[in-house]
């Protein structure tokens, strides 16, 4: 299983929630709006992207329904539950304290 | 919420089972789709059609591989594995159709027979009483000397009620038999007369209409009458409108105030489906015995403090009325164990036996999984070896653990469905009466608990067995150990202590068996003092009220009649028969004195009973001395009497009684001359001890209720009948009913039903567990040759005899069953006197039952192991030499 090298493990996940927390999006359209937010600096490979969107499906933080897209073919969309919505609130302030715990850490050694 | 989850997970693991292709096609779909939108954007970025394609699948990489991922997190993989190892597990089971036969059937048979058992113990001992807080209901009874559940007097009732402390309220009861006069005649019921707080002490009220209210029970109260919901269903076609139509009953007419709810029954007053009051029997009478009592205590009294408060009454009572009150005391006992005691011990007997099959079952099933383990030690190092990891070892044996439990289980459930409809219908419905929460039975979340709680051990068992023999946790090691081994030490270790285990049972069992068949031969020939067969008995009665002397010439005439029947040889009147149950003997208890005798003021207890002239001769009763009755004893002569031999001990110990007189308490003006000495007749249940008796010719104390013994032809029943006829013919009015032969009527009393019941299931435990343990034997002796072959070959190349290999096997199966056997009597011996309590006449430990157990359990031993050692002996060297 190729994991993605630059992303911490369990990173992928809050990003997706994030990301679904805003509107309903289909696999590809989640793939490039992670691509426009990050920047192009978190390269997420299409392929670690499916796999991870029906982990969170039998996790039941998200949902997926098919719905008629732009190109005029059905796709699957994926939005956040409400108990998704939950998790993803817990995982941001756990995230929160990580990443000041680690930037102190980082910091630290500069000093 | 994690229910909230699951409203959205639930469905989709479930799609991801059953609706795999479906699930599939969308995951193919959204890739798809995937794909295409990104080689459109490659192609706006520039790229050729094949070029932007090309990059959309490298970036995805693999399409094959990403569906594969998706599968696995949505836990397909799981399911798949457990539908293989399913499959798998029934192929292995298939291939060995003994073992799995043998296994299913085992577990099905301890299964249901446990199931069934327990059921019956659900009903009766576990399911509560149908009564508001049933667990706060005591039964009063007065004790005398003679034993503790004997009648109250009415003014013993009012004393007791008034000056207790104890109980919130106390009521009396007592088990009657009505005369009901219907359009189509008159016929006889079972009722009861309650005193008017009955149903509230018990907490129980009417499903239609009202419940007695207070002051009805007083002798000038208006006749009122409550129906059961039975006999409100069968006799009176549940017609909601009963409630204010009257009956004629006894001769006086009653109205029906009410209709019982359905589930209620008391058994200590009998099947009674007519409930009136007691309308102040016997008030002011202490001499007059009419009722049993029924308290609930008030909360915070136990039963100890409630008997002590009553029996301090009961002291006071005695001393302020010693003609009356003498001996008697009070007995308190909690309802449940006055209506459930007696079967308590047996029924629990009987759930040990189950248990006990049960157990064997296990022990059986799990042997031989340990055998058929031990046979694919190689298959199972093999999978080990190409990388099967411990646990999905482990469950492979589960899931075998798991179909074996659940078909067994299954067919356990149908077979104690089914063994508990037939084991109801051979109830008998006298036997129903007595026991009426048997009409509850029925399966219920108890008996389901129980069957899952089975299954499960046996799934937990069946998983361990193979995999503890395997020590899967160094299986790989074993993997070239295994092939090669000549006596596997390990294997013959834990399948020989199984083995043990299962004779062990098998020994208990079996002499449980033997004790309690032994028991019931032995209450069935106790001495009851006459020949039982050929007898015909019946009970005569009428409502009319008749002098004393038509009584006598009624009882006369009916004898007569009888014995000019053809087939009859005698006949004979008595006022109640001997091995009768219950109420007819403790009724009967009186109190005499010897004549002339210093006299404290009460007489000895005795029974008071009568018997017609031809009464003994019909019995075959033994005469001891003197005479038996004869015509010429009725009113006009002076009193006689005849004792029984009980009586001629206890009263006239070294001396000659006849010539001595008696003296009835009650009627103390007139003395009875002993005329006859005769051997005990068995009065009360089989199985009680003999009680003093004396016996007054019908002639001199006359009834309209008396039974009519007639000894018959070679087939009794046949002449029933007749009799009946001919009974109808001379006195059309007298109601003839309870026709039976004496035979029956001793084997189907409580005490003979239960000892048989309990000599039956228990024996047919013990023949199922020998069964079980000889296959158990047989397959450890066979498998132990199947390894030994190479060891045996090389013994016979080195000269060994054949008699020495038939030693040489038949010792291992002789070392077992000797462990087994001496193990199986040591704890035969805890077991026996567990039920000590129900065993009659035999000591728990009986040498003849523990040798002829030891001697069957070494006969099934020599076939067991005579087989395998034969196929041992004829092993040809070479061949068996050559056997990898």
């Amino acid at each position: 299983m190729s994991k993605p090298a630059d992303l911490l493990q369990g990173t992928l996940d809050l990003l997706i929630l994030k990301i679904l927390a805003l509107q309903p999006l289909h696999g590809w359209a989640i793939g490039q709006r992670l691509k426009q937010i990050s920047g192009e600096v978190l390269q997420v490979s299409d392929g670690s992207l499916y796999p991870a969107l029906h982990k969170l499906e039998q996790q039941g933080w998200i949902k997926a329904e098919w719905r008629p897209s732009d190109n005029n073919r059905r796709a699957k969309f994926y939005s956040l539950t409400r108990p998704g919505r939950h998790h993803l609130e817990r995982e941001m302030v756990h995230w929160e304290r990580l990443s000041a715990a680690i930037s102190g850490v980082v910091r630290l050694a500069e000093a | 919420m994690w229910w909230e989850n699951w409203v959205h997970t639930v469905p989709l693991r479930l799609r991801s089972v059953f609706q795999r292709e479906h699930a599939d096609a969308e995951l193919d779909e959204e890739l798809r789709d995937h794909v295409e939108r990104q080689t459109q954007e490659n192609v706006g970025r520039g790229m050729s059609i094949e070029e932007a394609r090309r990059a959309a699948l490298i970036a995805i990489g693999g399409l094959e591989q990403r569906k594969q991922q998706c599968r696995e997190v949505r836990g397909i993989r799981f399911i798949d594995d457990l539908l293989k190892d399913i499959c798998f597990a029934v192929r292995q089971l298939r291939r060995t159709p003994i073992f799995t036969i043998t296994a299913i059937l085992a577990l099905a048979l301890g299964i249901s027979s446990s199931s069934t058992i327990f059921a019956f113990v659900d009903a009766a001992l576990i399911r509560p009483l149908p009564y508001r807080q049933p667990s706060r209901l005591v039964a009063l009874y007065e004790r005398l000397p003679v034993g503790e559940r004997y009648h109250l007097s009415y003014p013993d009732y009012v004393a007791w009620k008034s000056q207790n402390r104890v109980f919130r309220s106390l009521d009396v009861y007592r088990p009657e038999r009505l005369t009901l006069r219907t359009h189509t005649g008159v016929e006889e019921v079972p009722g009861a007369s309650v005193s008017d707080g009955f149903f509230r002490t018990l907490g129980v009220s009417p499903l239609l209409g009202r419940d007695f209210r207070q002051g009805e029970d007083s002798a000038s109260a208006a006749r009122t009458i409550i129906l059961s919901y039975n006999t409100w269903q069968h006799q009176f076609g549940a017609s909601k409108t009963i409630v204010g139509h009257t009956l004629e009953i006894d001769d006086d007419t009653y109205l029906v105030i009410g209709v019982l709810p359905p589930d209620f029954a008391f058994p200590p007053a009998g099947p009674a489906g007519y409930w009136r009051t007691i309308h102040g029997l016997c008030a002011g009478n202490r001499f007059c015995y009419p009722y049993y009592g029924v308290a609930r205590l008030k909360s915070g009294v136990s039963v100890p403090a409630a008997a002590a408060d009553l029996s301090t009454i009961a002291r006071q009572i005695a001393s302020a009325f010693p003609a009356s009150n003498r001996d008697r005391s009070a007995a308190v006992l909690s309802l449940t164990y006055a209506i459930l005691g007696n079967i308590r011990p047996t029924l629990t007997a009987l759930l040990g036996g189950a248990i006990l099959l049960l157990l064997i079952g296990y022990v059986n099933i799990s042997s031989l999984l340990i055998v058929r383990a031990e046979s694919r030690r190689g298959e199972v190092a093999v999978r080990a070896a190409l990388g099967a990891s411990r646990t999905r070892l482990i469950r492979q044996f589960a899931v075998e653990g798991s179909v074996l439990a659940s078909i067994g289980g299954l067919l356990g459930l149908v077979a104690a469905f089914c063994s508990i409809r037939l084991l109801l219908r051979l109830v008998p419905e006298q036997r129903l009466n007595s026991m009426p929460y048997l009409r509850e039975l029925s399966l219920g979340w108890h008996l389901i608990m129980v069957f899952l709680l089975e299954v499960i051990l046996g799934v937990v068992l069946f998983t361990l067995a193979p995999s503890v023999q395997l020590g899967l946790a160094q299986i790989q090691t074993r993997l070239s150990a295994a092939r090669h081994s000549i006596v596997d030490k390990g294997w013959k270790g834990i399948g020989g202590n199984l083995i043990v285990a299962e004779l062990i049972i098998t020994v208990i069992l079996m002499t449980s068996a033997g004790l309690l068949t032994k028991s019931f031969y032995r209450l069935l020939h106790s001495d009851i003092g006459f020949s039982p067969k050929h007898l015909v008995v019946l009970h005569i009665s009428s409502q009319d009220n008749m002098s004393a002397a038509r009584q006598t010439a009624i009882g006369r005439e009916i004898a007569a009649v009888t014995a000019h029947l053809p087939g009859v040889t005698s006949v004979g009147v008595s006022g109640t028969l001997p091995v009768s149950d219950g109420e007819s003997f403790k009724a009967a208890f009186a109190h005499f004195r010897v004549f002339g005798r210093y006299y404290p003021g009460v007489g000895d207890e005795a029974l008071d009973l009568s018997a017609g002239v031809g009464y003994f001769e019909t019995l075959k009763a033994r005469l001891i001395e003197g005479r038996y009755f004869a015509e010429s004893d009725d009113d006009s002569e002076p009193l006689v009497g005849i004792i029984n031999e009980t009586m001629a001990k206890q009263d006239f110990p070294g001396r000659d009684p006849l010539g001595e007189r008696l003296i009835d308490q009650y009627d103390p003006d007139r003395s009875i001359e002993i005329v006859g000495v005769v051997g005990d007749l068995k009065n009360g249940p089989l199985g009680a001890e003999p009680t003093p008796a004396v016996y007054r010719p019908f002639g001199q104390v006359p009834s309209s209720d008396f039974y009519l013994t007639v000894r018959a032809s070679n087939a009794p029943r046949a002449d029933i009948p007749s009799i009946l006829s001919a009974i109808h013919r001379t006195e059309p009015m007298l109601i003839a009913d309870e026709a039976d032969t004496m035979l029956n009527r001793i084997d189907s009393s409580q005490e003979a039903y239960l000892h048989r019941v309990a000599a039956f299931l228990v024996g047919g435990f013990a023949l199922l567990a020998l069964i079980m343990g000889a296959i158990g034997l047989y397959g450890v002796i066979a498998y132990s040759v199947s390894r030994r072959i190479r060891e045996i070959g090389l013994r016979m190349a080195l000269g060994a005899q054949r008699i020495t290999i038939y030693q040489l096997i038949m010792q291992e199966a002789f070392r077992l069953a000797s462990i087994g056997a001496a193990a199986g009597i040591l704890c035969s011996f805890v077991a026996a006197r567990l039920m000590s309590s129900i065993l009659f006449g035999v000591r728990p430990w009986d040498p003849s039952t523990m040798t002829g157990v030891v001697a069957v359990l070494l006969t099934v031993t020599v076939l067991a192991s005579y087989f395998p050692a034969r196929r041992a002996a004829s092993i040809h060297p070479t061949e068996a030499l050559r056997t990898e």
